[in-house]
């Protein structure tokens, strides 16, 4: 026998398929051929896209009960680090009320989507209170009613920090 | 084949027969070898055309017909396979139509033989190459190699075979 492998396979003929298979497959490709393939696709489309919509809506609406449980169990979300620093500075020349108070006024609202809205928040705050705590108006010029050094703010919108037990202004 | 194809991707029911008849036996033998059963080849022949069917509008834009089909064909054999315990090598009788001299049963049974003691890389590559009739080129695009180590894989497979020959008794 050669030793040649080309030739050796040159003389093979290969088994095909059997003749029945033909009849068969042509039936089953034929009725493929038959199903709707663009109402298939079509509600498969309109499928998905319900389907991410959905995804989308369940996926807020459960963060955002996520947010809520987890506001009644442990309280609302900590000040940023910023807006901590100022509290501590309004408490070291006042106190401890006036501080988280102002805590309170400077922190940001829930899903605020306006980034420097906080920022302008915090600087006109700020800049309020400073007056609000270094301001000083003479209460009454008479020198008989009021007294050498007697004083009020000037403005009525430190009316909280006054009731807060803000020292400066207060009759000796 | 490219008005095949075309009317192919328009759904052309005498069109699927048509690749059918050039393509069913090439594609059945090289199932039979893979899955190492001509029953399965059978299952897995009717999938592959079903496939081709399901997808029969991206036919438009294949550049090779009978490589696209055999790459089809392929895919469906690995995902038959799957988990199934691996099959005995199939007889000279399964492979090749045997004319009844002995020389050819001599040569059919010794194919057969060497063809079982490469590796399946290089016994695919033969398949390809000498029964199915594709080019390197083809076989690279269904076997995801380039068409270089296509054409190294059967040389190699050739090599192998030629020593396997050259030690058998004559």
């Amino acid at each position: 026998m050669s030793d040649d492998p080309e030739r050796l396979l040159d003389r093979l003929l290969p088994r095909g398929a059997p003749a029945e298979l033909r009849a068969r497959v042509l039936a089953t490709v034929a009725a493929e051929l038959r199903a709707k393939p663009k109402r298939r696709f079509r509600g498969r489309g309109w499928a998905v896209a319900a389907g991410v919509l959905l995804a989308v809506a369940l996926n807020g609406w459960v963060s955002r009960r996520s947010e809520e449980r987890l506001a009644a169990l442990y309280g609302p979300e900590p000040a940023p680090a910023d807006v901590a620093d100022l509290g501590r500075s309004v408490e070291s020349v006042s106190d401890a009320d006036t501080a988280r108070w102002a805590v309170q006024r400077l922190a940001p609202r829930p899903r605020d989507a306006d980034p420097f809205r906080r920022e302008r928040l915090l600087l006109q705050e700020s800049t309020e209170l400073l007056e609000a705590t270094t301001n000083h108006v003479p209460v009454d010029a008479s020198p008989e009613k009021a007294g050498a050094g007697r004083w009020r703010p000037a403005d009525d919108r430190v009316a909280g920090q006054r009731g807060a037990g803000l020292g400066h202004g207060q009759p000796a | 084949m490219d008005e095949v194809a075309r009317r192919l991707a328009g759904g052309d029911a005498a069109a699927f027969a048509e690749l059918y008849d050039a393509c069913a036996d090439r594609l059945h033998h090289y199932l039979a070898v893979r899955l190492g059963s001509r029953h399965d080849a059978d299952d897995v022949l009717q999938e592959t055309f079903l496939r081709v069917a399901r997808n029969a509008r991206r036919l438009a834009a294949v550049e090779n017909l009978t490589a696209y089909v055999f790459q089809i064909a392929r895919n469906e054999a690995a995902r038959f396979v799957g988990t199934r315990p691996r099959r005995e090598e199939l007889s000279a009788d399964d492979l090749f139509e045997i004319a009844a001299d002995d020389e050819s049963r001599e040569a059919a049974d010794t194919v057969a033989t060497g063809l079982a003691r490469l590796n399946g890389d290089q016994r695919e590559v033969v398949e390809l190459k000498h029964f199915a009739g594709l080019t390197f080129r083809e076989i690279g695009e269904v076997t995801g190699v380039p068409t270089q180590t296509a054409a190294t894989r059967y040389r190699a497979a050739l090599d192998r075979l030629r020593d396997w020959l050259a030690r058998q008794p004559t």
